[in-house]
């Protein structure tokens, strides 16, 4: 039975698995778990269907200031819970006098409110981190040495490469 | 035998061969296998004679033919075409770029899952007596669309086969790139042509499939798929349909349409945005579908390559992806 690392290390590895990120060792064992595997396999299918949902959403950029409040709040949220607790006890540390349990600080207003604001925050997560995707800038003219390149090697090298030549405006 | 001196003895051989191969001495086959036959040897032909030569290579940039000189070389089995301080050396399997002071290598991996198709398998091909080209006697390879308009003209010399003229020609009849050797002389160069020693070549490694999230439609209109290569930062493919190719690049993430070269016009292919250029080497096109970013490079005539291009661009949404739409668009700001 597997606890919950070893599911965090296998979605982990499954994700680098479908983005052909693992090494020959990696992928050949990985191969192998889903080989012999029901669980692995459901995990990779979990995996590869969220993925895919996650790449149909469209992208959505945060109005300004949306994550700065987001971490106020989450900071406002986190003072209050070390900050004094509503029923006047004080700092425990400072006064030195009553240590407050950690249950009775858990119970604590500031937990609902750290949590209201972490929901909030993992929603945003969800909606806006998750889809977004690091903005790419192909080097275009490199594709085009490559294409020629490639062409040399399986057909008329004249032909082919000559006209990559004439590159020099394009690349700069 | 020592295995160089086996290669030597294949070398003299195809030389001797492509010498004593004049364009009648085609024997009882058809024209088709004759125009296959001659652009066969022009492949052969770069790899059996040194040359050194001037060519002049045209493109069309919407309504402006550009027009730029190349010295070319081919000495010791490396071509080399130089325009100023810009150099491209080719030895095959191996490209080295200068552009400016900055070199660049490209190692080419020979292995290829897929067979580049025969040049006779998608068009029609014809031959005929071509124009003189640096005042030397050409028989002219005709490619035909199937709908009979000409895509591609090739002159090929009558004594050594090398490629001396190449015509890349729209649906319209327009020429829309081409290269024509206007000097050629024959024989062993005073020109050492040397890639640069010691560069690391940017390597890419084949894969069998590609990783999730990328595409690799086993054909691209009449092209099939020829090699997949993983790159650091994305995935390569190489289509080809035996007479022209395709390089498609993928990289997973949002296009910075800002960060694009200039010079670059933008398109629309079938309903998907794209950047189009228009290169001496070809067409570059760039556009995004689905978080993956597309850059593809073709020898092909516009019309064929925007046919082709279909297959990587906007297909109909899925219903799993109206439905992601219809539930997360509410949470949207834009």
């Amino acid at each position: 039975m597997t606890d919950a690392r070893d599911d965090f290390l296998a979605t982990d590895m499954l994700s680098a698995y479908l983005d052909g990120e693992l090494t020959d060792t990696e992928h050949a064992e990985v191969e192998a778990r889903l080989a012999e595997s029901p669980d692995w396999r459901a995990e990779l299918d979990e995996v590869r269907g969220a993925r895919t949902m996650l790449r149909a959403v469209a992208q959505r950029d945060a109005p300004e200031g949306f994550w700065d409040a987001v971490l106020a709040g989450v900071a406002a949220a986190d003072v209050d819970l070390v900050a004094d607790p509503p029923d006047g006890r004080g700092d425990a540390a400072a006064a030195g006098a009553q240590v407050v349990s950690l249950d009775e600080k858990r119970r604590g207003p500031g937990r609902w409110i750290a949590t209201a604001f972490a929901a909030a925050a993992a929603v945003a997560l969800a909606v806006i981190i998750v889809p977004s995707r690091d903005s790419v800038r192909p080097d275009v003219a490199a594709v085009v040495v490559q294409h020629g390149a490639q062409g040399s090697d399986r057909g008329d090298p004249i032909g082919t490469i000559t006209p990559v030549g004439p590159l020099a405006g394009f690349r700069r | 035998m020592k295995p160089g001196r086996r290669a030597l003895v294949a070398v003299i051989a195809l030389g001797t061969l492509a010498l004593a191969w004049p364009v009648g001495a085609f024997g009882t086959s058809s024209p088709s296998e004759q125009a296959q036959q001659l652009l066969q040897r022009t492949r052969q032909a770069a790899a059996n004679h040194e040359f050194s030569g001037t060519a002049t290579v045209t493109w069309r940039d919407g309504t402006t033919v550009r027009r730029v000189q190349v010295q070319v070389t081919d000495a010791d089995g490396m071509v080399e075409a130089r325009v100023g301080n810009d150099v491209v050396y080719d030895s095959g399997d191996r490209t080295y770029v200068k552009d400016g002071s900055r070199w660049t290598s490209i190692a080419v991996d020979p292995s290829a899952d897929g067979v580049v198709p025969g040049v006779g398998a998608h068009w029609k091909l014809s031959t005929r007596t071509g124009p003189q080209v640096a005042g030397r006697s050409t028989t002219e390879v005709v490619a035909t669309r199937r709908d009979g308009t000409v895509a591609q003209r090739v002159a090929v010399d009558d004594d050594t086969g090398l490629l001396l003229k190449r015509e890349v020609v729209a649906r319209n009849g327009t020429v829309e790139r081409s290269l024509t050797f206007t000097e050629l002389d024959l024989g062993a160069t005073t020109t050492k042509v040397t890639a640069p020693d010691g560069l690391r070549a940017e390597q890419s490694s084949t894969i069998t499939t590609v990783p999730d999230g990328y595409v690799a439609p086993s054909t691209l209109g009449a092209a099939v798929l020829v090699t997949r290569a993983k790159q650091p930062d994305g995935v390569l493919l190489w289509y080809s349909d035996g007479l022209f190719s395709t390089s498609v690049f993928e990289q997973r993430g949002t296009l910075d349409w800002s960060g694009l070269p200039a010079g670059g016009t933008d398109t629309d292919v079938r309903g998907t945005a794209m950047r189009r250029w228009t290169e001496p080497s070809g067409t570059v096109l760039v556009w995004e579908r689905d978080g993956v970013v597309f850059t593809c490079v073709s020898d092909a005539p516009t019309d064929v390559i925007d046919a082709a291009v279909t297959a990587l661009s906007a297909p109909e949404r899925s219903t799993l992806e109206r439905v992601a739409d219809f539930v997360l668009g509410p949470f949207g700001w834009n």
